[in-house]
């Protein structure tokens, strides 16, 4: 949905930030989506990948919004708006390059004959599925989901992984290691 | 319609009224007057030391007494608004000249101590004492900055940790020289650079395990 014209100035993002503080939702609507063009900028000037750029606009949408108790009408709102971008961005090029450090190309696998990727077949594993995992993951208790969702699947740090949940490090680390050992029990697979 | 619209959406229609964060100086100002009381009720329960008068008249002490003050004042406002997203990184900057003052007041009067009349006997009640004090000063106060940049939504929450860490020790050690007499020794560097070397280490420890939801 593209911002009411005249929204698009950001002369007027301010006083309707204010009126969303103050908890005007037709306000809030008309800001987030004013802002949401010049954060999309942000964002894909800084990630390549259009798809990384648009996950990463949503994240500083959210951050906006659990935030926004901290703007301060009285000051400019771009130098906010951006410190909130410039950390959710640095957040997901930290995840993408952990991401690359741990891919191997395909190509150069089969290429140097590695046993895995020659004799594909004996190597395919027969005993569990993909959905059997979802269906495991999906029966844990919310607290264990929520790290295992955030730490494993999504590749947060648990730094970052307790700063989005509202745990502490050390409630998530037990909550990932008590999850690891349903869903091994679940779904039978090796300890 | 894409999922960024769909998020806008949902975001707007769950929007309620919210508490608008006060501005850094009001902020450090809530902190400084907790500090205050804080300090109030040690004074109370274990009096100020004997030589207090006298020993502000020597410009050493008072020098590292209000070098202290000064960097915990500064480093409050300094941790307020580098809390808010968006605030400058100078702003570590502030409370660093009152910080060289009180290290080098401090460090200058044990060198020149330490020469003259050499390391005195420290009594063991003494330093479980002042021990005893010093927690009870710098939990409450690392405790209550902790609140401070829970409440805003720290980006930057290295940096505004360091300064919260830098304001509870100095106020701690201007505390703990209000209430102990330990200035004619190199336990006044232990107590001060310790000090400032523990609340500061306990504050990174406190914002690690519970780090703000926003950010």
């Amino acid at each position: 949905m593209a911002p009411t014209k005249s929204y698009a100035d950001p002369a007027h993002w301010p006083d309707l930030f204010a009126r969303a503080q103050d908890g005007d939702r037709a306000a809030y609507h008309a800001v987030l989506s004013a802002i949401t063009p010049w954060l999309r900028a942000i964002a894909r000037s800084r990630l390549r990948d259009p798809t990384e750029a648009e996950d990463a606009l949503q994240d500083i949408l959210l951050t906006v919004h659990h935030a926004r108790h901290s703007y301060d009408p009285a000051r400019p709102i771009k130098p906010w708006l951006a410190a909130l971008a410039q950390a959710r961005i640095a957040d997901r090029q930290r995840v993408l390059s952990r991401r690359a450090s741990r891919e191997t190309s395909l190509d150069a696998k089969i290429a140097a004959g590695d046993e895995t990727f020659a004799a594909l077949a004996p190597n395919q594993d027969s005993g569990m599925d993909g959905r059997a995992l979802q269906r495991a993951i999906a029966g844990l208790p919310p607290g264990q989901r929520t790290a295992i969702e955030l730490v494993k699947m999504q590749d947060m740090s648990l730094l970052d992984a307790a700063t989005a949940s509202g745990q502490s490090v050390g409630a998530l680390k037990v909550a990932v290691h008590r999850a690891l050992i349903r869903l091994r029990n679940l779904i039978g697979a090796p300890a | 319609m894409t999922s960024t619209d769909t998020l806008i959406d949902g975001l707007a229609a769950s929007a309620r009224p919210v508490r608008r964060l006060r501005a850094p100086l009001l902020r450090a100002a809530a902190y400084l007057v907790l500090t205050a009381a804080v300090v109030a009720a040690l004074v109370a329960w274990q009096g100020v030391r004997a030589d207090l008068l006298m020993q502000l008249t020597h410009p050493g002490f008072f020098l590292s007494f209000s070098g202290a003050i000064a960097t915990g004042v500064l480093a409050a406002w300094s941790a307020a608004a580098l809390s808010v997203p968006g605030r400058s990184r100078r702003w570590l900057l502030l409370p660093l000249p009152s910080l060289a003052i009180w290290l080098a007041s401090v460090g200058r009067g044990c060198l020149v101590n330490w020469i003259t009349l050499g390391n005195d006997q420290v009594q063991r009640a003494e330093v479980i004492d002042c021990a005893l004090s010093l927690a009870l000063a710098a939990l409450p106060l690392s405790a209550a900055m902790l609140a401070l940049l829970r409440r805003a939504a720290p980006i930057r929450l290295g940096a505004a940790t360091l300064a919260g860490g830098l304001a509870a020790a100095g106020l701690t050690s201007a505390a703990m020289t209000l209430l102990h007499q330990h200035d004619a020794s190199v336990m006044v560097l232990i107590w001060n650079v310790g000090t400032l070397a523990l609340v500061v280490m306990l504050q990174l420890m406190l914002a690690r395990a519970m780090p703000p939801r926003a950010t």
